[in-house]
């Protein structure tokens, strides 16, 4: 079951929006503020993440900003919901690397389409790397070497 | 006396002084007896006081009016060469010459102060262009800073309705998708979520309303004589029975029953709005307390709490519309309560003042006056 963080400062569209991902076989988490967002992020590392921008005390920009700088985060889906419908400002959170955005009032359709493909490319992904690395690891001729810091293991074939 | 008769005067004795001695030599036999030195000293008086005579008349002829031209240059005073204008020789000319100069002289004083003053007027008027510049510019900017302040409201308020409206829409996308398949309990939450959110709108669309009135001048004050405690514990059951609050109050009157004369739909927005901000901030729900006392012509309200505060840099900005403190992230609510509540203090001529600390508490002290003016409303509807 995929897992997404709910990052909303309005109680009854974060319930709202919860139920709805609820009923659609996901398991949420929620925040409603965006200092208890990344908190939720780093330690339930979720699937994905959907977060609303115009928030006090941390705007999601600055959520976005954050997460993208962990390296156990940096690969999380980020969609941003927001009122915000101004060009300028879709534009701005495209280049802080977005994935992708939905403005409100949502629509559950367009958002339950969002996050199936942005999850969906994010498995793809990783399946492909998976492929990658393991045709790597296939057609080594003699070893592969994996080093830790402080754990050195030998992978013999 | 008459410079001619200077002149007779010096000729006649020339005239004796060289005429005279000679009548003696022509009665050389009477004075043949005088002895000849005599006549050689003689001689030499003449010729000295001829030559004395002859400066004397050079002084008078030539000299003096040329000393009385030259004062008269240098004094600027043209009646001195009266008299030698009177003559018909060159001096006179001279002299002629001299008024005319100081007849022109005049002519062009006045056209050049004419002309100055002239070029003080156009500087006077360029100056007043100046400032009419200054003043339409300064117009201009007023009006510019006054659209910027409406599209920045009006974008503000586009987005205050959106959040709202999601949760409705939303709310409703789920009762229509999940109608079937949900208890009824389920869908009663869900339609307390709508009926929520569009509370939130009628909420913000009558603050809007009266900030916006306010705007163009459309609020008015109309005092009515009331009883300020009933009308305070009065706000608070609406308040209770609206925003079903357990609200806890304290409620302190100094003074037996202070009777006021204001208007009571300011009062109303102006206490409503800060009681339940009060109660509002305040996760722990102390109680809030309001306490009236009354200082000469003036009633001031105290309300306190000991909520979550404001944050010091929040609080200066604290009157402006749809601005919130940095603290008030969990707390639903617009951001236009205490702007509004600033209008209607200011309508009523009163004051008021907040004094915060975060995570201690508020105090806002409201001043109004006991008795408020009726600002007239056929006056105003004249000027709009």
């Amino acid at each position: 079951m995929n897992t997404i963080l709910v990052i909303e400062d309005d109680m009854i569209l974060l319930e709202s929006v919860s139920d709805f991902l609820k009923e659609e076989g996901f398991n949420v988490i929620l925040a409603n503020n965006g200092k208890a967002g990344i908190e939720m992020a780093l330690k339930h590392l979720p699937d994905l993440i959907l977060c609303d921008i115009l928030m006090p005390v941390m705007s999601g920009y600055d959520v976005l900003i954050k997460l993208k700088s962990e390296i156990s985060a940096s690969l999380i889906p980020f969609i941003f919901m927001t009122a915000k419908t101004e060009r300028e400002d879709i534009l701005l959170a495209m280049k802080m690397g977005v994935d992708d955005y939905i403005t409100k009032p949502i629509d559950f359709d367009e958002l339950i389409s969002r996050i199936t493909k942005r999850i969906n490319k994010t498995h793809e992904m990783i399946r492909r790397s998976e492929i990658k690395y393991h045709a790597v690891f296939e057609t080594a001729f003699e070893a592969i070497l994996m080093i830790r810091i402080s754990v050195t293991s030998y992978v013999l074939r | 006396m008459k410079i001619k008769n200077k002149f007779l005067i010096v000729f006649l004795v020339a005239f004796a002084i060289t005429i005279i001695p000679n009548l003696f030599i022509i009665r050389g036999d009477v004075l043949a007896w005088l002895p000849f030195p005599f006549w050689t000293a003689l001689s030499i008086l003449r010729f000295i006081v001829l030559l004395g005579l002859f400066v004397v008349a050079v002084h008078l002829w030539i000299i003096k009016p040329l000393n009385l031209i030259a004062k008269s240059l240098s004094l600027n005073n043209p009646d001195l060469v009266n008299d030698i204008t009177r003559r018909r020789d060159e001096i006179g000319r001279i002299g002629v010459l001299l008024q005319q100069f100081f007849e022109q002289t005049r002519e062009l004083t006045t056209v050049i102060s004419d002309k100055s003053k002239a070029l003080e007027e156009v500087a006077q008027s360029e100056a007043h262009l100046k400032e009419s510049k200054i003043e339409i510019t300064q117009s201009l900017n007023k009006q510019q800073e006054a659209n910027r302040i409406k599209s920045q409201f009006i974008s503000l308020v586009s987005h205050e309705f959106r959040t709202p409206l999601a949760a409705i829409s939303s709310n409703i996308q789920l009762l229509h998708r999940y109608e079937d398949k949900w208890p009824h309990k389920k869908k009663t939450v869900v339609l307390k979520r709508i009926q929520e959110g569009i509370q939130i709108m009628i909420n913000l669309l009558e603050e809007i309303t009266l900030l916006s009135k306010d705007q163009s001048g459309r609020l008015f004050v109309y005092p009515e004589e009331f009883q300020l405690k009933h009308f305070i514990v009065d706000l608070i059951d609406e308040l209770k029975k609206n925003s079903e609050l357990p609200l806890n109050l304290e409620i302190n009157v100094n003074e037996e029953t202070p009777h006021i004369t204001s208007d009571k739909e300011l009062l109303r927005q102006i206490l409503s709005h800060l009681i339940i901000n009060a109660w509002k901030f305040n996760p722990e729900k102390n109680p809030v307390n309001v306490k009236i006392t009354r200082d000469n012509n003036y009633i001031e309200i105290v309300i306190s709490d000991q909520g979550i505060g404001i944050p010091q840099r929040d609080l200066e900005h604290i009157w402006e519309p749809f601005i919130r403190g940095q603290n008030s992230g969990d707390y639903p609510g617009s951001g236009l309560g205490l702007a509004i509540v600033k209008r209607c203090v200011d309508l009523l001529e009163g004051s008021i003042q907040i004094r915060s600390t975060e995570n201690a508490g508020t105090n806002v002290e409201v001043k109004l006056p006991v008795k408020s003016t009726i600002i007239n409303r056929d006056e105003h509807n004249s000027s709009y």
